[in-house]
């Protein structure tokens, strides 16, 4: 029995026997070679697909630097050989973007630096507390939340124009401040810190507002800056609020603005200056996306899981 | 001094009023009963004493001492230290620290934060705090790791600084719900001695909740038993142990628990450790038991005989060579090892009614 | 020499000497008294002052360091006294109203006010300059709008078509997609992170950027022209506005909801996968029996989610079509907003935001049923 275990390995192969291994192992390494090379191919694909949705912003870009002439062309080519810069110094200028950079940049630190005012005391208060109503206010937040913004708009500015809030920095965030994305988040993050830890803390002869100062939110702090990450997306593309809640351009934001320069009277709009305005919306959060992209995909979509 | 009494404690678990609304017809689901968590309970801890709660899990002790934190919400009844009131007092405002089963330290302080917390809390001058930060951090030895986030220390040193925690407040009493349950074996029994140590030093009351009966046993000096929100039987760990009141303190003491055998209209209890191995002499103060066994246990120093009855009855023989199974076994129990109890559980005292069992006992077991 | 212990007794006894004067001052109320108080609390500040003064090195350092003790109580009992009165306002008014006042307040401003204000003003022929002199209508609003109006039912179609078109679109995109991408090497990283980009930026520059893309001469058309094919008018053709729209809010979305999906395929327990290995399951079966059943639930909510939110679609209508030629592709959102901001037939609008809320709640209740379910 041991004799045969082991003839395969000492007989002598007999030259055609080699012969068929060594056909053998070559297709083994064609077939290797081949899955190697598909490999490549799939990666070659998948940055193919990646660049369908990096290209048109790639474009955008080029298309901003571009003379008009040129820029109606609608050339698809990236490279521009003679980059005209004063495209943007237009856009900022004439068109004046700087004045609705600043108003967008006002409008998303007031709501950024305002909103925690109110969430997380908000999100405090349902995670933590008991009093009467909270059945109430949390089936009204949830109203809010399904009720589409498009079927409320008119009454909120009738209420806003007879408190004169239309046109008003007031008027314009306070609607963001509470939002129910955030009260939703940080009410599940501060559901998911230990009872024990904050009974530690009631022992420990701490007030409400100490426990959730000096407890509760230093020990969500990750939350904190995933919805700081998001809420800045979020406000910084906000567009249909300030649309409807404003008259005066002196208020708008930098969103509704570009939408006017697409609007031209007569003839075709300048197509370069638009592009030029457009980059210089997407200019920050691209930025940011470039420099910190992981942290902004899990931000956008980690805690999207927790609600599901 | 400042004793601990609670008079008539009352806790039920019900389903509040939004819930019941909630439950629609459609529900297919029954309303659950509300549940008496405590029930009535009336108790006295001895300033000084180191009062052990024990039972099995589920029968109210942790949420009595809840309770007496302030944690947990009174149905009825009161809370009083010495002659004060504290029925209705904020958990902060009771001069009681608590140590938790998970430790419940905060995450995001260094352990000298974690301890200071309660005292700047408390608004006590900052060079006070200084001071017992330093001596409750001296008591459990952890000075050098002050710095340190509770994420970086080990089980045992959270465990500790815990202890610390509560030690720096100078608390009335200490409070604490199973905190060496979260530790293994070796570190638990080192903690254990630590803490009977820590007794002695503070001279401060400890109320300290378990399920497990060693625990209780080799720590307290005041221990209470509790079933099913009540309180079987409080006294020190002898007095539990020698003299039970009830079947349940009985079979919940001692490992393992008594012996419970029927004799007619009583039933008769006996330890494991109390019988003679080998002795076939009868006479009126012995009742002799001859039976095969079922299976055993090896514990090294001694073994634990099942014996094959239809009740579960257990021996145990100081002995490090185990008997030959196929053997029967002859055991000799003494008179005065047996407890009696009434059928209802209860212990019975009465020399008639306890002469009457043994006889039923003897009549009933002992081979002619 | 004195000891140091002398020192501390001494200025404490100073201290609440004067500390007792500055209580006497504040009670009493006659004029000469309080000159003669005055005069005796001087007296013994200058004698402290002294004391200080002749005191030097380890001595004058104790008599700071029993000053610095003396500040740090005063200042502990004043934090307790404030403690007190805080917690005896507290016992009054449980705290957590203050803390929930700003959302009660937005609940009741944003939530619950129009939306009673919506119900009721759809039956008045509404001015909202001069609030009085609206006119009660009784239906006619709904008459006119319901019965009169065929733009609206065509935004009403169009609403439903286009939440369809992209959530259909998006799922089998999305799914296909994610199983190719779902691997954790650097390239696969990166696509992902690439697919992602649109997602970020504001639906307003993706609209103006397709809005070129998508110009008779632009782009698409010049690739579709390279191909042979000659491409429709895409915004411009009644035909294909609502359909380019859709297209475009699919293309800004595929990478967040792939990522999603990459997340819980990612989540799902490996120990699933191995038991299913040792049972000899094929990768086909594992895809069938596992990996769906598994991701299902995800799945569901998050496109159910996607589908209601597709009905709230503005900004994307707004700047590619505006409604699009001739209406193809007016939603119900932008027909409100037209009625009520351009056009100023408050009335109007408010049935048509009835109707919007409406759509929403049904489906979002048929969504909540089908969950329940689930369970």
């Amino acid at each position: 029995m041991e004799d045969k275990t082991f003839t395969h390995l000492t007989k002598a192969y007999s030259p055609k026997e080699i012969k068929d291994k060594e056909h053998f192992l070559l297709w083994v390494r064609i077939k290797r070679r081949l899955l190697y090379c598909l490999k490549i191919v799939n990666y070659l694909v998948l940055i193919a697909v990646g660049l369908m949705f990096v290209y048109p912003f790639t474009w955008m870009a080029s298309m901003s630097l571009r003379p008009l002439v040129d820029a109606l062309s609608f050339d698809p080519g990236i490279w521009v050989a003679d980059p005209q810069w004063n495209n943007y110094l237009y856009a900022w200028n004439q068109a004046r973007i700087s004045h609705y950079v600043g108003n967008s940049v006002k409008y998303s630190i007031l709501v950024m630096g305002l909103q925690y005012f109110t969430l997380i005391p908000a999100a405090f208060g349902f995670a933590t507390m008991k009093f009467k109503g909270k059945k109430l206010l949390w089936g009204s937040k949830l109203l809010g939340m399904m009720l589409p913004a498009e079927a409320t708009f008119i009454p909120v500015y009738y209420f806003y124009s007879k408190m004169g809030l239309v046109d008003n920095w007031f008027g314009l965030i306070m609607p963001s401040l509470v939002a129910m994305f955030g009260i939703f988040m940080f009410k599940n993050a501060f559901e998911a810190i230990p009872g024990e830890v904050l009974e530690a803390a009631r022992m420990d002869k701490a007030k409400n507002r100490t426990i959730m100062l000096k407890i509760m939110v230093p020990m969500i702090a990750p939350v904190l800056i995933t919805h700081l990450i998001t809420s800045f997306i979020s406000n910084w593309n906000e567009y249909y609020w300030v649309l409807v809640m404003t008259n005066r351009e002196s208020l708008r934001t930098l969103p509704v603005a570009l939408r006017g320069l697409l609007q031209v009277d007569e003839g075709v709009p300048q197509w370069n200056v638009a592009m030029a305005g457009t980059m210089i919306q997407l200019a920050p959060i691209l930025l940011m996306y470039i420099f910190a992209s992981g942290k902004i995909k899990t931000a956008m979509v980690g805690d999207r899981k927790i609600k599901i | 001094m400042a004793d601990i009494h609670l008079q008539n404690i009352v806790k039920i678990y019900g389903i509040s009023k939004n819930q019941k609304k909630r439950r629609g017809i459609f529900s297919k689901e029954k309303e659950l009963p509300a549940k008496r968590a405590v029930d009535d309970v009336t108790l006295t801890i001895p300033h000084g004493s180191f009062t052990v709660l024990v039972g099995p899990s589920g029968c109210g002790k942790t949420t009595m001492l809840r309770m007496i934190a302030g944690l947990e919400e009174i149905t009825d009844g009161k809370i009083m230290m010495a002659d004060i009131d504290i029925t209705n007092l904020d958990p902060g405002d009771r001069g009681l620290a608590m140590v938790f089963q998970n430790y419940a330290l905060y995450p995001h302080m260094t352990v000298r934060e974690n301890i200071e917390f309660g005292l700047v809390n408390a608004r006590i001058p900052r060079f006070e705090i200084k001071e017992r930060v330093d001596h409750a951090l001296d008591v459990v030895g952890l000075t050098e790791y002050a710095m340190r986030k509770p994420a970086k220390l080990s089980g045992g040193q959270r465990q500790r600084v815990a202890l610390a925690r509560a030690i720096a407040k100078y608390p009335e009493c200490f409070l604490m719900d199973e905190p060496l349950s979260n530790l293994d074996a070796k570190l638990r029994s080192e903690m254990r001695t630590e803490l009977i140590q820590l007794h002695e030093e503070l001279k401060s009351t400890f109320i300290y909740v378990t399920h497990d009966q060693i625990e209780a046993m080799t720590m307290g000096t005041n221990i209470v038993v509790m079933n099913e929100g009540k309180i079987m039987q409080q006294g020190t760990p002898t007095e539990i142990h020698n003299d039970p009141n009830c079947v349940f303190v009985a079979q919940f003491v001692g490992d393992p628990g008594m012996n419970i055998v029927p004799a007619a209209d009583y039933q008769v209890g006996f330890r494991p450790r109390d019988v003679e191995f080998d002795c076939a002499d009868a006479d009126d103060d012995h009742v002799i038991l001859r039976c095969n066994v079922k299976s055993f246990e090896n514990h090294g120093s001694e073994f634990l005989y099942q014996l094959d009855t239809p009740e579960k009855i257990f021996v145990k023989e100081m002995s490090k060579t185990q008997r030959p199974l196929t053997d029967m076994l002859t055991v000799r129990i003494h008179r005065k090892n047996l407890y009696v109890f009434g059928r209802d559980g209860k212990r019975i005292y009465v020399n008639e009614e306890v002469g009457k069992a043994y006889a039923e006992f003897k009549r009933h077991w002992q081979p002619v | 020499m004195q000891s140091l212990r002398d020192i501390g007794s001494r200025y404490n006894d100073l201290q609440d000497a004067a500390d007792e004067l500055k209580a006497a001052l504040r009670k009493c109320k006659n004029k000469q008294e309080r000159g003669h108080l005055r005069q005796k609390l001087t007296d013994k500040k200058q004698e402290l002052r002294r004391f200080k003064a002749s005191l030097a090195g380890q001595e004058l350092q104790a008599y700071k360091d029993y000053h610095m003790i003396r500040r740090e109580i005063k200042r502990c009992e004043m934090l307790k006294r404030f403690d007190k009165t805080g917690s005896k306002v507290f016992r009054v008014i449980n705290p957590v109203y203050i803390y929930m006042f700003p959302a009660a307040f937005h609940s009741v401003f944003f939530t619950l006010m129009p939306f009673i204000f919506m119900i009721v003003g759809a039956f008045f022929k509404l001015d909202l300059v001069d609030i009085k002199s609206s006119k009660f209508v009784k239906l006619w609003n709904f008459y006119m709008v319901l019965v009169r109006d065929d733009e609206f039912w065509r935004a009403f179609g169009n609403t439903f078509l286009f939440a369809v078109l992209t959530v259909f679109l998006l799922m089998v995109v999305t799914v296909l997609m994610s199983s190719w991408l779902s691997k954790n090497t650097k390239i696969h990283n990166i696509a992902q992170t690439m697919i992602f980009t649109p997602h970020i930026s504001s639906m307003v520059a993706v609209g103006i950027l397709w809005v070129l893309m998508l110009d008779p001469q632009g782009i698409i058309n010049q690739i579709l022209a390279f191909f042979g094919i000659k491409g429709p008018n895409w915004l411009m053709d009644s035909r294909t506005s609502l359909f380019s729209v859709a297209l475009v809010t699919v293309w800004k979305s595929i990478g967040y909801y792939c990522l999603i999906i990459i997340a819980g395929l990612q989540s799902l327990p490996k120990d699933v996968y191995e038991a299913a290995k040792l049972d000899k399951a094929g990768k086909w079966t594992i895809l069938r029996k596992i990996t769906l059943p598994l991701l299902t639930p995800t799945l569901s909510f998050v496109f159910i989610m996607k589908f209601i939110n597709s009905f709230k679609s503005f900004a994307a209508i707004d700047v590619m079509t505006q409604g699009g030629p001739q209406g193809s592709s007016m939603v119900l959102g932008y027909w409100i907003y037209n009625a009520g901001r351009v056009k100023f037939n408050y009335g109007f609008a408010m049935v048509g935001s009835i109707v919007l809320t409406i759509m929403v709640a049904a489906c979002t209740a048929l969504a909540n049923k089908g969950f329940k379910k689930e369970d």
